[in-house]
């Protein structure tokens, strides 16, 4: 293997390695919630079109309506903080980025009337990075 | 067809306005209406509502990122961590904003003061001893109102045993029921009957005691020494001005003002 080979390998190592890093990511927060006694269920992919074009996973914590979405950098995912306040509906909610990662909460069934839920959702995601 | 695009173009604006329409932002906590079930949101950080705060006007500040609450947040039914201030003072928990909470006396906020500001911290209170800029002084005569708002409301307000310290130079809050004015002579006259009654001092004679409401005063033998700041001695009880069930909600206020 020549001197390009090796390039070669090594940058697809390093991409396969970054791709885990997003779902590592994704996972720390979900078992933190997990942790916290949060009850999160399983995310799901979703189109992330809609969201600003992020890698966008759906699911609940806690009985609250969460979309997750990943993005290229911290700056795309602050920017769609907007467009995550216009996914939340006839609802109380949250759009929150943290670096690469933006959150978007939902209570659409009424199940957080007083915000508890919804703000220790966003303590344990503020603090998984 | 071009009628058909115009109709449909100004549904489509009317749809949007809705939708923009629906969601109200706060900043952080805040109280809940009663016409939403009352109580308190704890949400710490940027958030919407489907509903509109009540009393904008003394109750917030209109903040980038919502509406900011600057009241007491006890009366409203917050049970987490709080701290104790007296009168008026700087707030600093909505970044840069120079803003101010006007609540006369004791009262509650979530929030301590950050270690650099002008606070000296007297009997687990915390009194603001810095300046009071121009910013303060004009918009006092809206945000005072807040007092309308808290004045009625019963609860436990914080306990201040001790006198302000000499730096403070804000309002010095006085019991206001019964009021009880004594004009007289030389500053050392007192009709002192319960602890926490509002004393006002005249300038000359005839020594006389004027009661302003119909409860009865009781007058103690006991002469105390009225000083220059009363002192509240003990836990303030305000007790509510009933309308008898009939509940009117915050349109009395609206009134009031």
């Amino acid at each position: 293997m020549g001197r390009r080979g090796l390039v070669i390998l090594f940058a697809a190592v390093l991409a396969g390695a970054c791709g885990k890093s997003d779902d590592a990511q994704a996972q720390a927060i979900v078992a933190a919630w997990q942790k916290a006694g949060l009850e999160p269920s399983a995310l799901e992919p979703i189109d992330g079109k809609p969201f600003d074009d992020g890698k966008c996973r759906t699911g609940s914590v806690g009985g609250i309506d969460v979309t997750m979405c990943e993005y290229k950098d911290a700056d795309a995912a602050k920017r769609a903080e907007a467009v995550g306040l216009t996914k939340i509906g006839d609802a109380t909610g949250v759009a929150r980025a943290e670096g690469r990662v933006m959150l978007v909460l939902a209570d659409r069934r009424g199940h957080d009337p007083n915000g508890r839920t919804i703000n220790r959702i966003l303590k344990v995601f503020s603090e998984t990075k | 067809m071009k009628r058909t695009l115009l109709l449909l173009a100004i549904a489509s604006f009317f749809v949007a306005a809705r939708a923009d329409a629906k969601h109200f932002r706060f900043q952080g906590m805040h109280p809940i209406p009663e016409s939403q079930g009352g109580g308190f949101c704890y949400i710490e950080t940027p958030h919407v509502h489907i509903y509109e705060p009540a009393r904008p006007d003394v109750l917030y500040r209109n903040e980038p990122d919502g509406y900011a609450f600057v009241g007491d947040p006890v009366p409203y039914g917050y049970d987490g961590p709080k701290y104790s201030y007296y009168g008026h003072h700087p707030i600093y928990v909505y970044g840069d904003a120079e803003e101010y909470c006007y609540l006369d006396g004791p009262h509650y906020h979530w929030f301590a003061p950050p270690p650099q500001a002008r606070y000296r911290l007297k009997g687990g209170v915390y009194f603001y001893t810095g300046p009071f800029p121009s910013v303060y002084v004009e918009a006092k005569p809206r945000y005072t109102r807040i007092n309308t708002v808290y004045r009625p409301l019963r609860y436990s307000r914080p306990v201040v045993i001790e006198a302000p310290p000499p730096e403070y130079t804000g309002p010095v809050f006085v019991e206001d029921r019964p009021t009880v004015v004594v004009p007289s002579g030389p500053p050392m006259v007192h009709a002192g009957v319960q602890a926490g009654f509002s004393v006002q001092i005249g300038t000359p004679p005839p020594p006389a005691v004027i009661v302003h409401e119909e409860r009865p005063v009781y007058v103690q033998e006991r002469p105390v020494i009225v000083r220059e700041r009363p002192v509240i001695v003990r836990e303030r009880e305000v007790y509510v001005k009933h309308d008898r069930g009939k509940h009117r909600g915050w349109k009395k206020w609206e009134d009031e003002d």
